[in-house]
Protein backbone atom coordinates (compact mmCIF):
# COMPACT_ATOMS: atom_id res chain seq x y z
CA UNK A 1 0.00 0.00 0.00
CA UNK A 2 1.20 3.21 -0.76
CA UNK A 3 0.30 6.75 -0.97
CA UNK A 4 -3.15 7.13 -2.78
CA UNK A 5 -5.58 10.16 -3.98
CA UNK A 6 -9.49 9.22 -4.09
CA UNK A 7 -11.35 12.09 -5.76
CA UNK A 8 -14.73 12.75 -4.28
CA UNK A 9 -16.90 9.61 -4.91
CA UNK A 10 -14.14 7.35 -5.79
CA UNK A 11 -14.10 4.02 -5.10
CA UNK A 12 -11.94 2.26 -2.57
CA UNK A 13 -10.09 0.21 -2.72
CA UNK A 14 -9.56 -1.53 -6.54
CA UNK A 15 -7.26 -3.89 -6.84
CA UNK A 16 -3.87 -2.38 -6.98
CA UNK A 17 -4.01 -2.20 -2.70
CA UNK A 18 -3.97 -6.06 -3.40
CA UNK A 19 -0.61 -6.00 -5.06
CA UNK A 20 2.52 -6.85 -2.87
CA UNK A 21 4.34 -3.94 -1.68
CA UNK A 22 8.17 -4.15 -1.78
CA UNK A 23 7.97 -4.35 1.74
CA UNK A 24 5.01 -7.74 1.07
CA UNK A 25 7.39 -8.86 -1.46
CA UNK A 26 10.66 -9.04 1.34
CA UNK A 27 9.42 -12.22 2.56
CA UNK A 28 9.28 -15.62 1.13
CA UNK A 29 5.95 -16.68 0.16
CA UNK A 30 5.34 -13.05 -0.84
CA UNK A 31 2.90 -12.19 1.83
CA UNK A 32 0.38 -8.96 1.71
CA UNK A 33 0.65 -7.66 5.05
CA UNK A 34 -2.90 -7.16 6.80
CA UNK A 35 -4.47 -7.09 10.00
CA UNK A 36 -7.40 -9.32 12.07
CA UNK A 37 -9.72 -6.56 13.13
CA UNK A 38 -10.25 -8.23 16.20
CA UNK A 39 -7.08 -8.48 17.79
CA UNK A 40 -5.75 -5.24 17.33
CA UNK A 41 -7.40 -1.71 17.35
CA UNK A 42 -6.83 0.40 14.16
CA UNK A 43 -4.85 2.97 16.62
CA UNK A 44 -2.01 -0.16 17.11
CA UNK A 45 -2.58 -1.43 13.84
CA UNK A 46 -1.52 2.09 12.14
CA UNK A 47 1.10 2.37 14.74
CA UNK A 48 3.28 -0.34 13.74
CA UNK A 49 2.05 0.68 9.67
CA UNK A 50 3.57 3.65 9.92
CA UNK A 51 6.56 3.11 11.72
CA UNK A 52 10.02 4.24 10.37
CA UNK A 53 7.94 5.55 7.43
CA UNK A 54 8.93 8.94 6.27
CA UNK A 55 5.48 11.02 5.51
CA UNK A 56 3.08 10.65 7.75
CA UNK A 57 -0.56 12.12 6.82
CA UNK A 58 -3.92 10.23 6.97
CA UNK A 59 -5.11 6.98 5.99
CA UNK A 60 -7.75 4.97 4.56
CA UNK A 61 -8.14 1.30 5.13
CA UNK A 62 -10.14 -1.19 3.64
CA UNK A 63 -11.04 -5.00 4.88
CA UNK A 64 -12.17 -8.16 3.65
CA UNK A 65 -13.83 -11.59 5.11
CA UNK A 66 -10.69 -14.13 4.76
CA UNK A 67 -13.23 -16.25 3.55
CA UNK A 68 -14.37 -14.60 1.21
CA UNK A 69 -10.91 -13.76 -0.17
CA UNK A 70 -10.45 -17.77 -0.12
CA UNK A 71 -13.55 -18.36 -2.47
CA UNK A 72 -10.85 -17.32 -4.94
CA UNK A 73 -8.32 -20.54 -4.44
CA UNK A 74 -10.14 -21.99 -7.37
CA UNK A 75 -8.74 -19.85 -9.42
CA UNK A 76 -5.46 -18.86 -7.72
CA UNK A 77 -4.38 -22.55 -5.18
CA UNK A 78 -1.50 -20.50 -3.47
CA UNK A 79 -3.80 -18.13 -2.01
CA UNK A 80 -4.28 -18.95 1.70
CA UNK A 81 -4.09 -16.44 4.69
CA UNK A 82 -1.71 -16.86 7.33
CA UNK A 83 -1.36 -15.73 10.84
CA UNK A 84 2.33 -13.64 10.75
CA UNK A 85 2.58 -11.98 14.56
CA UNK A 86 4.84 -9.27 14.78
CA UNK A 87 7.73 -9.03 17.64
CA UNK A 88 5.97 -7.21 20.29
CA UNK A 89 8.47 -5.07 20.07
CA UNK A 90 6.90 -3.79 17.28
CA UNK A 91 4.30 -2.42 19.52
CA UNK A 92 1.24 -3.55 20.61
CA UNK A 93 -1.03 -5.30 18.15
CA UNK A 94 1.46 -7.10 16.66
CA UNK A 95 -0.10 -10.05 16.86
CA UNK A 96 -2.89 -9.54 15.26
CA UNK A 97 -0.52 -9.16 11.92
CA UNK A 98 -1.46 -11.47 9.00
CA UNK A 99 -0.71 -12.12 5.34
CA UNK A 100 -2.10 -13.07 2.24
CA UNK A 101 -0.15 -15.07 0.15
CA UNK A 102 -0.93 -15.80 -3.81
CA UNK A 103 -1.52 -12.47 -4.54
CA UNK A 104 1.73 -11.86 -6.25
CA UNK A 105 2.13 -11.60 -10.00
CA UNK A 106 4.18 -14.76 -11.10
CA UNK A 107 6.81 -14.47 -14.12
CA UNK A 108 5.09 -15.34 -17.23
CA UNK A 109 1.81 -15.18 -15.83
CA UNK A 110 -0.94 -13.56 -17.60
CA UNK A 111 -1.05 -9.77 -16.68
CA UNK A 112 -4.73 -9.33 -17.45
CA UNK A 113 -5.67 -12.19 -15.80
CA UNK A 114 -3.90 -11.33 -12.34
CA UNK A 115 -5.73 -8.28 -12.57
CA UNK A 116 -8.66 -9.52 -12.51
CA UNK A 117 -8.11 -11.69 -9.47
CA UNK A 118 -6.94 -8.60 -7.74
CA UNK A 119 -9.80 -6.67 -8.79
CA UNK A 120 -12.46 -9.39 -8.05
CA UNK A 121 -10.92 -9.23 -4.31
CA UNK A 122 -10.89 -5.68 -4.42
CA UNK A 123 -15.03 -5.97 -5.53
CA UNK A 124 -15.33 -8.25 -1.94
CA UNK A 125 -13.72 -5.43 0.26
CA UNK A 126 -15.35 -2.58 1.78
CA UNK A 127 -13.28 0.67 3.08
CA UNK A 128 -13.24 0.81 6.62
CA UNK A 129 -12.46 3.90 8.81
CA UNK A 130 -11.89 3.55 12.39
CA UNK A 131 -15.35 3.35 13.63
CA UNK A 132 -16.25 0.50 11.51
CA UNK A 133 -13.01 -1.63 12.52
CA UNK A 134 -13.49 -1.30 16.05
CA UNK A 135 -17.13 -2.07 15.92
CA UNK A 136 -15.76 -5.35 13.87
CA UNK A 137 -14.04 -6.41 16.64
CA UNK A 138 -17.17 -6.17 19.31
CA UNK A 139 -19.14 -9.01 20.13
CA UNK A 140 -17.73 -12.16 21.24
CA UNK A 141 -14.44 -12.86 20.23
CA UNK A 142 -13.47 -16.23 18.32
CA UNK A 143 -10.92 -18.24 19.99
CA UNK A 144 -7.43 -17.42 20.08
CA UNK A 145 -5.31 -17.80 17.21
CA UNK A 146 -3.05 -20.24 17.98
CA UNK A 147 0.51 -20.49 16.59
CA UNK A 148 -0.51 -23.42 14.55
CA UNK A 149 -2.77 -20.94 12.38
CA UNK A 150 0.58 -19.57 11.18
CA UNK A 151 -0.14 -22.01 8.23
CA UNK A 152 -3.29 -23.38 8.73
CA UNK A 153 -5.53 -20.33 6.86
CA UNK A 154 -8.86 -22.16 8.56
CA UNK A 155 -7.79 -20.74 12.09
CA UNK A 156 -9.25 -17.14 10.16
CA UNK A 157 -11.28 -18.18 7.70
CA UNK A 158 -14.39 -16.27 9.06
CA UNK A 159 -12.50 -13.56 10.10
CA UNK A 160 -11.50 -9.69 8.97
CA UNK A 161 -8.32 -8.96 7.54
CA UNK A 162 -7.58 -5.26 6.61
CA UNK A 163 -5.53 -3.17 4.63
CA UNK A 164 -4.27 -0.01 5.61
CA UNK A 165 -2.89 2.93 3.07
CA UNK A 166 -1.78 6.37 3.73
CA UNK A 167 -4.30 8.28 2.01
CA UNK A 168 -3.07 12.38 1.40
CA UNK A 169 -6.04 14.75 2.36
CA UNK A 170 -4.60 18.25 1.23
CA UNK A 171 -7.28 20.23 2.58
CA UNK A 172 -7.49 20.93 6.18
CA UNK A 173 -4.52 18.94 7.58
CA UNK A 174 -3.04 21.40 10.49
CA UNK A 175 -1.05 18.61 12.97
CA UNK A 176 2.70 18.72 12.40
CA UNK A 177 3.35 17.05 8.81
CA UNK A 178 6.83 15.65 8.27
CA UNK A 179 8.83 16.72 5.16
CA UNK A 180 11.26 14.02 4.11
CA UNK A 181 12.52 13.40 7.53
CA UNK A 182 12.11 16.56 9.36
CA UNK A 183 9.20 17.18 11.39
CA UNK A 184 7.61 20.52 10.33
CA UNK A 185 6.48 22.76 13.02
CA UNK A 186 2.36 22.69 12.76
CA UNK A 187 0.47 25.78 11.93
CA UNK A 188 -1.21 28.01 14.34
CA UNK A 189 -5.02 27.97 14.61
CA UNK A 190 -6.16 31.47 14.54
CA UNK A 191 -9.85 32.71 15.75
CA UNK A 192 -11.91 32.13 13.23
CA UNK A 193 -13.36 35.56 11.57
CA UNK A 194 -16.23 35.99 9.11
CA UNK A 195 -15.90 36.96 5.66
CA UNK A 196 -15.58 40.80 5.01
CA UNK A 197 -12.99 43.65 3.84
CA UNK A 198 -10.88 42.81 6.71
CA UNK A 199 -9.38 39.55 5.43
CA UNK A 200 -6.56 40.99 4.27
CA UNK A 201 -5.49 43.08 7.19
CA UNK A 202 -6.45 40.10 9.27
CA UNK A 203 -4.20 37.81 7.44
CA UNK A 204 -1.11 39.99 7.25
CA UNK A 205 -1.42 40.96 11.01
CA UNK A 206 -2.55 38.19 12.60
CA UNK A 207 -1.14 35.37 10.40
CA UNK A 208 2.31 37.44 10.47
CA UNK A 209 1.90 38.00 14.61
CA UNK A 210 1.47 34.18 14.79
CA UNK A 211 4.01 32.92 12.39
CA UNK A 212 6.83 35.82 13.77
CA UNK A 213 6.39 34.28 17.06
CA UNK A 214 7.89 30.78 15.65
CA UNK A 215 10.37 32.50 13.44
CA UNK A 216 13.81 31.98 14.17
CA UNK A 217 16.24 31.73 11.50
CA UNK A 218 16.78 34.67 9.20
CA UNK A 219 16.82 34.26 5.11
CA UNK A 220 16.96 37.88 3.81
CA UNK A 221 16.53 36.45 0.28
CA UNK A 222 14.65 33.81 -0.87
CA UNK A 223 14.78 32.42 -4.35
CA UNK A 224 10.92 30.90 -4.88
CA UNK A 225 10.57 28.39 -7.91
CA UNK A 226 7.41 27.28 -8.33
CA UNK A 227 6.36 24.02 -9.20
CA UNK A 228 5.36 22.81 -12.49
CA UNK A 229 1.70 23.48 -13.63
CA UNK A 230 1.22 25.79 -10.27
CA UNK A 231 -1.83 27.24 -10.55
CA UNK A 232 -1.24 30.79 -10.59
CA UNK A 233 -3.58 33.37 -8.63
CA UNK A 234 -4.12 31.17 -5.81
CA UNK A 235 -2.83 32.75 -2.56
CA UNK A 236 0.12 30.25 -0.91
CA UNK A 237 1.64 30.29 2.21
CA UNK A 238 5.14 29.21 2.83
CA UNK A 239 5.65 26.53 5.84
CA UNK A 240 9.92 26.21 6.21
CA UNK A 241 11.34 22.84 6.85
CA UNK A 242 14.18 23.63 8.68
CA UNK A 243 12.31 24.29 12.24
CA UNK A 244 12.27 27.85 11.03
CA UNK A 245 9.38 29.74 9.44
CA UNK A 246 9.04 31.57 6.27
CA UNK A 247 6.08 32.97 4.58
CA UNK A 248 4.72 34.29 1.28
CA UNK A 249 1.66 35.22 0.11
CA UNK A 250 2.00 34.28 -3.48
CA UNK A 251 -0.51 34.66 -6.71
CA UNK A 252 -1.74 36.92 -9.32
CA UNK A 253 1.00 37.72 -10.53
CA UNK A 254 1.67 40.17 -13.13
CA UNK A 255 4.82 38.81 -14.29
CA UNK A 256 3.50 35.17 -14.82
CA UNK A 257 4.23 34.39 -18.85
CA UNK A 258 1.27 34.84 -21.07
CA UNK A 259 0.50 31.15 -21.14
CA UNK A 260 -0.82 31.35 -17.66
CA UNK A 261 2.16 29.73 -15.85
CA UNK A 262 4.86 31.33 -13.62
CA UNK A 263 8.12 32.38 -14.64
CA UNK A 264 11.05 29.34 -13.67
CA UNK A 265 12.68 31.84 -11.70
CA UNK A 266 11.55 34.58 -9.13
CA UNK A 267 13.12 36.24 -6.74
CA UNK A 268 11.44 37.20 -3.69
CA UNK A 269 13.18 39.30 -1.23
CA UNK A 270 12.34 40.45 2.16
CA UNK A 271 9.59 43.27 2.22
CA UNK A 272 8.64 42.20 -1.99
CA UNK A 273 4.80 42.47 -2.02
CA UNK A 274 2.86 39.94 -3.77
CA UNK A 275 -1.29 39.73 -4.10
CA UNK A 276 -3.41 36.98 -5.56
CA UNK A 277 -6.70 36.38 -5.66
CA UNK A 278 -9.01 33.32 -3.73
CA UNK A 279 -11.25 31.46 -6.54
CA UNK A 280 -15.26 31.80 -5.89
CA UNK A 281 -15.41 28.47 -3.59
CA UNK A 282 -12.52 28.52 -2.27
CA UNK A 283 -11.90 27.92 1.42
CA UNK A 284 -8.86 29.07 3.65
CA UNK A 285 -7.51 25.99 5.27
CA UNK A 286 -7.54 24.42 1.45
CA UNK A 287 -3.89 23.34 0.38
CA UNK A 288 -3.24 24.99 -2.52
CA UNK A 289 0.39 24.67 -4.00
CA UNK A 290 3.83 24.13 -3.21
CA UNK A 291 6.83 26.22 -3.51
CA UNK A 292 10.06 25.75 -4.13
CA UNK A 293 13.01 27.71 -1.86
CA UNK A 294 16.24 27.39 -3.08
CA UNK A 295 16.42 23.43 -2.88
CA UNK A 296 13.85 23.09 0.20
CA UNK A 297 10.24 22.38 -0.59
CA UNK A 298 7.24 24.10 1.53
CA UNK A 299 4.09 22.77 1.59
CA UNK A 300 1.64 25.69 1.43
CA UNK A 301 -2.08 26.09 2.01
CA UNK A 302 -4.63 28.87 2.54
CA UNK A 303 -4.19 29.93 6.02
CA UNK A 304 -7.35 28.52 7.28
CA UNK A 305 -9.07 31.68 9.41
CA UNK A 306 -12.29 31.12 7.77
CA UNK A 307 -12.53 27.76 8.48
CA UNK A 308 -14.58 26.40 6.01
CA UNK A 309 -16.81 28.85 4.95
CA UNK A 310 -16.69 29.04 1.51
CA UNK A 311 -15.54 32.65 -0.32
CA UNK A 312 -18.98 34.15 -1.94
CA UNK A 313 -16.80 35.65 -4.95
CA UNK A 314 -13.03 35.85 -6.00
CA UNK A 315 -11.12 37.82 -2.91
CA UNK A 316 -8.34 39.35 -3.73
CA UNK A 317 -5.53 38.63 -0.64
CA UNK A 318 -2.08 40.33 0.02
CA UNK A 319 0.66 40.15 1.60
CA UNK A 320 4.83 40.27 1.79
CA UNK A 321 7.68 38.22 1.96
CA UNK A 322 9.34 38.93 5.27
CA UNK A 323 12.32 36.90 5.06
CA UNK B 1 16.17 35.29 -16.11
CA UNK B 2 15.18 37.02 -12.87
CA UNK B 3 11.53 38.16 -12.14
CA UNK B 4 10.95 40.80 -8.99
CA UNK B 5 7.73 40.27 -7.55
CA UNK B 6 5.66 43.32 -8.23
CA UNK B 7 4.66 45.41 -5.37
CA UNK B 8 0.48 44.61 -4.96
CA UNK B 9 -1.90 46.44 -6.49
CA UNK B 10 -5.71 46.21 -6.65
CA UNK B 11 -7.29 43.53 -8.54
CA UNK B 12 -7.79 43.73 -12.16
CA UNK B 13 -8.73 41.89 -15.00
CA UNK B 14 -5.32 40.79 -15.58
CA UNK B 15 -5.70 38.43 -12.57
CA UNK B 16 -7.95 36.70 -14.33
CA UNK B 17 -5.48 36.38 -17.42
CA UNK B 18 -3.29 35.43 -14.91
CA UNK B 19 -4.95 32.81 -13.08
CA UNK B 20 -5.39 30.60 -16.48
CA UNK B 21 -4.62 26.84 -15.49
CA UNK B 22 -2.06 25.27 -17.82
CA UNK B 23 -4.34 22.63 -18.16
CA UNK B 24 -7.87 24.12 -17.33
CA UNK B 25 -7.08 26.69 -19.95
CA UNK B 26 -8.34 30.27 -19.90
CA UNK B 27 -11.91 29.90 -20.97
CA UNK B 28 -12.56 27.25 -18.85
CA UNK B 29 -10.94 28.42 -15.37
CA UNK B 30 -12.62 31.79 -16.19
CA UNK B 31 -16.14 29.97 -16.69
CA UNK B 32 -15.16 28.22 -13.44
CA UNK B 33 -14.59 31.52 -11.70
CA UNK B 34 -17.66 33.28 -13.23
CA UNK B 35 -19.74 30.16 -11.74
CA UNK B 36 -18.19 29.78 -8.78
CA UNK B 37 -17.52 26.15 -9.60
CA UNK B 38 -14.08 26.50 -9.75
CA UNK B 39 -13.16 22.85 -9.65
CA UNK B 40 -11.16 22.32 -6.11
CA UNK B 41 -10.93 19.13 -6.90
CA UNK B 42 -9.32 19.28 -9.58
CA UNK B 43 -6.44 21.60 -7.41
CA UNK B 44 -6.36 18.66 -4.68
CA UNK B 45 -5.55 16.49 -7.19
CA UNK B 46 -3.00 18.39 -8.92
CA UNK B 47 -1.37 18.93 -5.32
CA UNK B 48 -1.46 15.62 -4.67
CA UNK B 49 0.55 15.22 -7.68
CA UNK B 50 2.99 17.77 -6.45
CA UNK B 51 3.37 16.37 -3.12
CA UNK B 52 4.47 13.01 -4.91
CA UNK B 53 7.58 14.51 -5.91
CA UNK B 54 11.44 14.76 -4.24
CA UNK B 55 12.10 15.62 -1.66
CA UNK B 56 8.60 15.47 0.04
CA UNK B 57 7.60 12.27 -1.75
CA UNK B 58 9.01 9.48 -2.93
CA UNK B 59 9.68 10.76 -6.84
CA UNK B 60 10.93 12.29 -9.43
CA UNK B 61 9.59 15.61 -10.84
CA UNK B 62 9.44 14.32 -14.12
CA UNK B 63 7.38 11.48 -13.31
CA UNK B 64 4.76 13.02 -12.24
CA UNK B 65 5.09 15.27 -15.16
CA UNK B 66 4.68 11.99 -18.00
CA UNK B 67 1.30 11.94 -15.75
CA UNK B 68 -0.01 15.26 -16.57
CA UNK B 69 0.90 15.10 -20.33
CA UNK B 70 -1.30 11.95 -19.91
CA UNK B 71 -3.73 13.77 -18.01
CA UNK B 72 -3.68 16.65 -20.78
CA UNK B 73 -4.06 14.63 -23.44
CA UNK B 74 -7.29 12.50 -21.85
CA UNK B 75 -9.07 15.58 -21.52
CA UNK B 76 -7.98 16.91 -24.98
CA UNK B 77 -9.01 13.62 -26.14
CA UNK B 78 -12.24 13.19 -23.93
CA UNK B 79 -12.87 16.46 -22.49
CA UNK B 80 -13.43 17.80 -19.10
CA UNK B 81 -16.83 14.26 -18.98
CA UNK B 82 -13.90 12.66 -17.69
CA UNK B 83 -13.96 12.34 -14.39
CA UNK B 84 -10.62 13.04 -12.37
CA UNK B 85 -8.76 8.68 -11.79
CA UNK B 86 -8.05 7.63 -8.18
CA UNK B 87 -4.12 7.77 -8.11
CA UNK B 88 -2.02 5.85 -6.19
CA UNK B 89 1.14 4.75 -6.45
CA UNK B 90 2.06 0.89 -7.50
CA UNK B 91 4.12 -1.12 -5.59
CA UNK B 92 6.61 -1.39 -8.58
CA UNK B 93 7.06 2.27 -8.80
CA UNK B 94 4.32 3.31 -11.21
CA UNK B 95 2.02 5.82 -10.72
CA UNK B 96 -1.94 4.52 -11.27
CA UNK B 97 -5.02 6.63 -12.47
CA UNK B 98 -7.68 4.68 -12.01
CA UNK B 99 -11.47 4.76 -13.30
CA UNK B 100 -14.25 2.83 -11.94
CA UNK B 101 -18.13 3.27 -12.47
CA UNK B 102 -19.05 -0.11 -11.59
CA UNK B 103 -19.42 -2.01 -14.58
CA UNK B 104 -16.50 -0.32 -16.36
CA UNK B 105 -13.02 0.17 -15.04
CA UNK B 106 -9.87 1.14 -16.70
CA UNK B 107 -6.35 2.10 -14.87
CA UNK B 108 -3.35 3.20 -16.55
CA UNK B 109 0.22 2.49 -15.01
CA UNK B 110 2.76 5.34 -15.60
CA UNK B 111 6.52 4.58 -15.19
CA UNK B 112 9.16 6.80 -14.27
CA UNK B 113 10.32 6.75 -18.20
CA UNK B 114 7.06 6.99 -19.65
CA UNK B 115 5.74 3.85 -20.85
CA UNK B 116 2.42 2.70 -20.02
CA UNK B 117 0.65 -0.25 -19.24
CA UNK B 118 -3.19 -0.36 -18.89
CA UNK B 119 -6.23 -2.74 -18.36
CA UNK B 120 -9.75 -2.74 -18.71
CA UNK B 121 -12.60 -5.10 -17.80
CA UNK B 122 -16.50 -5.08 -18.33
CA UNK B 123 -17.28 -6.52 -14.99
CA UNK B 124 -20.77 -7.19 -16.54
CA UNK B 125 -19.87 -9.23 -19.60
CA UNK B 126 -16.53 -10.51 -18.49
CA UNK B 127 -14.51 -8.50 -21.14
CA UNK B 128 -10.98 -8.11 -20.46
CA UNK B 129 -8.37 -5.56 -22.32
CA UNK B 130 -4.80 -3.86 -22.29
CA UNK B 131 -1.46 -4.25 -21.92
CA UNK B 132 0.60 -7.60 -21.01
CA UNK B 133 3.75 -5.48 -21.23
CA UNK B 134 4.96 -2.03 -19.96
CA UNK B 135 6.25 -0.92 -23.02
CA UNK B 136 3.68 1.52 -24.82
CA UNK B 137 4.82 4.88 -25.14
CA UNK B 138 1.44 6.42 -26.00
CA UNK B 139 -2.32 6.47 -25.29
CA UNK B 140 -3.72 3.87 -27.67
CA UNK B 141 -6.65 4.16 -29.45
CA UNK B 142 -8.36 0.92 -27.96
CA UNK B 143 -7.69 2.73 -24.27
CA UNK B 144 -8.77 5.81 -25.48
CA UNK B 145 -12.13 4.00 -26.50
CA UNK B 146 -12.87 2.04 -23.66
CA UNK B 147 -12.35 5.43 -21.26
CA UNK B 148 -15.42 6.72 -23.19
CA UNK B 149 -17.41 4.11 -21.58
CA UNK B 150 -16.54 5.75 -18.55
CA UNK B 151 -17.95 9.44 -19.37
CA UNK B 152 -20.09 11.28 -17.20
Amino acid sequence: MGLIHIPAGGRFPNGTAFAPSSEDKAVKPIRVSVWETRRATYQQALRIYLAGKAIVRETVACAVHVGELLSFREREARLRVVWDPLPSSRGHGGDAHCGIEGLDHLPGGSRKEHKKLLDDIAQRAVRIDEAAWQASGQGTPGPSLSVEARSAHPGISRRLVALISVFVVLAGVLAGIEIGRRQVNPLRVLPAASVGSQIERRITEELSAALDESESVPQPSLPIVPAANARVGFVYLGICDGGAWTKAYFGGLPACGSDGTLPANITARRGTKVRGTLPAGGKFGDEVGRLRFGEAVRLVRIHPMLGDLPLPGPKVVWGEISR
Amino acid sequence: MIYQLPEATEIDTAILICQRDPVLGLAEETRALQSGQLDLEWGRWSQFLDSLTFPSGPLAPEHVGEVRKIWTVLLDQLGFRLRLPMTQLTPDGAIQLSWDSGRHYVDIDIHPDGSLAWFYRDRTTGALDGTEEDTLISLPNDLLARLTLLLT
